[in-house]
């Protein structure tokens, strides 16, 4: 049969930097099945095609699988390529997957009556099973989808963890418009990813031993199963198939004949893996850097990659460098202890990022480093010792919005708050509760702000909600451009305006401060 | 399609294929054929040749109407006001909303002007000449919304009979015009008959910073008295409702555009002889032809989720305001509420009229 | 764009279908208005001048 995949545009206003390696790998799976396969990427290019050419690309053959997948971030377009598959072929199964769905399938099914299979979770076996099943339709066995049926959403049983990863194929490169990402392999402002001319992302890592309170892992590791499932269904799923785990790495093995095959055919010259946090697992991180060495391919392709700081030391920041790793991204989130403790629950604090920049700079390999600003509890204090931490270290770092995606803790304790920025009505009920008014038609209410919400889900660099008790999102928009621009002054002066108050410690920063002194003292000597 | 991929389907979605199939001019074509129609083979390059289609018949037919005109309105130009008196009290911080109407088939179908007529907003009415009879006669009157605008372009005489009504006369003296240098003479005199108020600006030809441009000349000489700093020019996107747009922004500072009855299309439903009271089809083309198909398009709008048939004309406009309106200032936001038509895509945010009306308490 | 591991029917493009003088005919007979699209050089000149 004939089956296409297509890859949504993601972060469009950013050169495309990453090739769609998770749909890649489902096109290889559909091509094992010796299907007709076709992928449609709509990311490889800038500006991203028109809708009507995006139609007349669709409508090139009657498909009988449309699979779309993607993050909650790309939403608005994913729904629309959703809607525009389904009137160009209407007989069409229609199968998505993707964080945009993972976490919350019963409102997305809701919103897109158009998809007939939700993928949750992990997708590659989940897929596969979908398109042996095609013929005779039979949903009900396949783990890990919900479907429709007679009107309703039907959901089976979850689709435990793949315990050895090295079983999923590489992505379907040959079907990839390889030379065009190859154009914007400078695109990626990391030292080293930034002077590479054939660069390709891909990750070797599943999951992430944190449990950061912002992040998710596209229900691929055990903290999203007992999120989405509870605690106890994951435990019986460890007892059936096996523990489920919160970190999965493909072997050293598979990735350096990945890597291998990429130099042969495609002449790679960088590779950023894409891992969540590669460095948590230093034993497999020194296999790897051996395997990598010992196959020469340290000469041939560079490397990057991302960690956390309390697993880098020394020694294998000096192996890193000998396998030829340029740069190391790791999630600073905030300068002040309080807010990576309680807000994050990061499980580091600022020293441990401050070690972790030291650490880097003295064994040669770049730091990078992103952080948020909009936690929860987040006041102009910890905004200032953020700030510090950039001023110290001598870095220009641009923030990003601390943004409640669907699927993460923050999104989930602050729910209600999240709808109510969606809602007036919402917000309104909270404070005076009106009796006349129907549980239903609040649902009705919520349903609709929920939807609004994820249309306005972005790269958290833009307006959508807020989960700051502190500030709203005027005030984030000015914060994050002053933390960009390393100006404390000012940030002090808009807490005065705002009436935050700030710590004595930030008083010789505060030009408020220092002009209500000095005039005082004035005022003194003139008396 | 063959036997091996024949397909089943429900009444429903046969009807609405069938529809569908019929409004794209191939009730009499099998499936098969039909489906290959689907792949439509209209690309920029299509559009760009209309361009310069464009810009060979407009300057052969017109360029010496707009110096007979020019030369006919100076003396009116000198003695009254430049569209630039209506930036002083409008800037971008206390800009107003404004609603621009032309008259695309959606303003008709969706009843756009009573909704409008019975809404309470506040901002400026920002009317084409060639809905000003219609809107008034709809209630959208310059009583109910004091900041009422007009626009003409069009230097050909005709449009004289868009202000040449008992309606206009009794709401005149009320109603601001946006007038083109180069409009006829005879439009002018049935404005200023009406007493209506008169703002000048030039329109966009050939200005090249060069001294041998109509836009060039014109402007020395509309300096030559009373206008020291000559008028403001503004793009046209060669029709009335994208200058309407240029100037919501541009003179009017309006942070927020909404657009009403700017379809540059027709529906789908919409039949070839409707279409030809708009722009006319040769009754001798072949309407079967691969040429004919990329002159006259069926796009799919996924905004508003409907098809919208064109011809070049409204290819040529649509083009045009779409690649406009997101070159626009960052602070100006235009909202397409026909619920209809091609005008999508980045910049432009689809809305339906009500809703957008409901959203902002008006 | 779209790519497969089949032959994918090619969306011709064709040039010589694009019949310049029936589009002209067509242009000329369908009775646009007096004006047309202005182009410049300075791209930022292109949209709106407070001054010429």
């Amino acid at each position: 049969m004939k089956v296409l995949l297509i890859q949504p545009p993601v972060r469009v206003d950013h050169d495309p930097v990453d090739i769609p390696a998770g749909l890649g790998i489902l096109t290889s799976i559909a091509i094992q099945e010796n299907h007709q396969v076709a992928l449609l990427d709509l990311n490889a290019q800038r500006p991203i095609p028109k809708w009507m050419e995006i139609a007349q690309q669709i409508s090139v053959e009657k498909w009988d699988v449309i699979g779309i997948g993607g993050l909650s971030s790309m939403y608005e377009d994913i729904r629309k390529v959703i809607r525009i598959s389904r009137k160009l072929n209407p007989e069409a199964l229609i199968v998505c997957g993707g964080g945009f769905i993972t976490y919350m399938p019963d409102k997305i099914m809701n919103f897109e009556p158009e998809i007939d299979i939700a993928c949750i979770g992990e997708g590659e076996e989940t897929w596969r099973e979908i398109l042996r099943t095609y013929d005779n339709k039979n949903w009900k066995n396949i783990k890990g989808i919900c479907y429709r049926e007679d009107g309703k959403v039907i959901y089976t049983e979850p689709r435990p963890l793949i315990p050895n990863m090295d079983v999923i194929p590489w992505p379907a490169y040959e079907l990839m418009d390889l030379e065009n990402y190859f154009k914007y392999s400078g695109s990626m402002w990391y030292d080293g990813a930034f002077q590479s001319k054939r660069r390709i992302n891909f990750t070797t890592e599943r999951g992430c031993p944190r449990q950061c309170t912002f992040c998710t892992h596209n229900g691929m590791n055990r903290w999203d199963q007992e999120a989405m499932l509870g605690k106890s269904k994951v435990k019986l799923m460890d007892q059936e198939y096996g523990f489920q785990s919160v970190t999965r790495f493909f072997s050293p093995r598979y990735v350096v004949d990945h890597a291998l095959w990429l130099y042969e055919n495609y002449n790679v010259d960088y590779i950023c893996l894409l891992d969540e946090n590669l460095t948590s697992n230093n034993k497999r991180v020194h296999e790897f850097c051996d395997l990598w060495i010992q196959e020469g391919l340290h000469k041939k392709i560079k490397l990057g990659t991302s960690g956390d700081s309390p697993s880098l030391n020394p020694e294998i920041i000096r192996h890193m460098k000998e396998a030829g790793f340029t740069f190391i991204a790791i999630g600073g989130e905030s300068g002040s202890d309080k807010i990576l403790l309680q807000d994050i629950g990061k499980g580091l604090t600022n020293a441990d990022n401050q070690r972790a920049v030291d650490l880097l700079k003295a064994g040669g390999i770049t730091p990078n480093m992103t952080f948020m600003v909009g936690n929860p509890n987040e006041d102009i204090n910890d905004v200032l010792e953020t700030v510090s931490f950039f001023i110290k270290n001598k870095v220009t770092i641009d923030p990003f919005i601390c943004t409640p995606y669907p699927g993460t803790k923050i999104f989930m304790d602050n729910q209600d708050f999240v709808l109510e920025q969606f809602d007036e009505r919402l917000a309104h009920l909270k404070i005076s509760p009106n009796p006349n008014i129907s549980d239903e038609t609040i649902k009705q209410w919520k349903n609709e702000a929920l939807e609004k919400f994820l249309l306005s889900l972005n790269n958290a660099t833009d307006f959508t909600a807020t989960v700051s008790k502190h500030f709203d999102f005027g005030d984030l928009i000015a914060i994050k451009h002053f933390m960009h621009t390393c100006e404390p002054g000012k940030l002090l002066k808009l807490a005065h305006l705002r009436g935050w108050p700030h710590q004595s410690k930030w008083d010789a920063l505060c030009p408020v401060c220092k002009a209500e002194e000095e005039l005082s003292v004035k005022t003194h000597i003139s008396k | 399609m063959t036997d091996k991929n024949q397909i089943n389907v429900n009444d429903k979605i046969f009807e609405k294929l069938t529809k569908l199939k019929n409004a794209m001019g191939s009730k009499d074509k099998d499936w098969n054929n039909w489906f290959d129609d689907l792949i439509t083979e209209i690309k920029d390059d299509t559009t760009s040749t209309i361009e310069l289609i464009f810009k060979k018949n407009v300057y052969e037919k017109f360029y010496d109407v707009w110096i007979q005109n020019f030369a006919s309105n100076l003396n009116n130009i000198w003695n009254d006001h430049s569209v630039r008196e209506l930036s002083l009290n409008n800037t971008t911080a206390n800009g107003m909303p404004s609603i621009v109407i032309g008259r695309g088939p959606s303003l008709f179908e969706k009843n756009h002007l009573k909704i409008l007529s019975e809404s309470r907003f506040d901002g400026n009415i920002i009317c084409t000449d060639g809905v000003l009879i219609k809107a008034l006669e709809s209630g959208v009157t310059p009583e109910k919304f004091k900041n009422f605008y007009v626009v003409t372009i069009d230097a050909q005489d005709h449009i004289k009979e868009f202000y040449n009504d008992d309606i206009v006369s009794r709401y005149g003296n009320k109603i601001n015009c946006i007038f083109s240098s180069t409009i006829s003479p005879e439009t002018y005199n049935v404005a200023k008959n009406n007493k209506m108020k008169i703002f000048w600006l030039h329109a966009l030809f050939d200005y090249n910073k060069t001294k041998t441009s109509f836009n060039y000349m014109a402007n020395i000489m509309t300096k030559t008295y009373n206008h020291e700093k000559g008028l403001p020019a503004i793009q046209t996107g060669g029709n009335v409702g994208t200058s309407s747009w240029m100037i919501a922004w541009s003179i009017l500072k309006s942070p927020t555009i909404v657009l009403l009855g700017i379809d540059h299309g027709y529906p789908d439903t919409m039949s070839w002889d409707e279409i030809d009271k708009y722009h006319k089809i040769p009754s001798d083309v072949d309407k079967t032809s691969k040429s004919f198909k990329n002159a006259y398009p069926t796009i799919y709008n996924p905004d508003f989720d409907c098809y919208c048939k064109q011809d070049p004309i409204f290819q040529y406009y649509s083009k045009a305001l779409i690649e406009f309106i997101p070159r626009a200032p960052s602070w100006v936001n235009t909202i397409n509420a026909t619920g209809g038509g091609s005008i999508f895509g980045p910049g432009i945010t689809c809305m339906n009229f009500k809703k957008y009306l409901e959203k902002n308490n008006f | 764009m779209i790519k497969g591991n089949f032959n994918i029917k090619k969306i011709e493009i064709d040039e010589k279908d694009n019949n310049q003088k029936e589009l002209e005919a067509l242009i000329a007979k369908a009775g646009a208005g007096s004006h047309m699209i202005f182009r410049s050089e300075d791209k930022d000149d292109e949209l709106f001048l407070d001054e010429l």
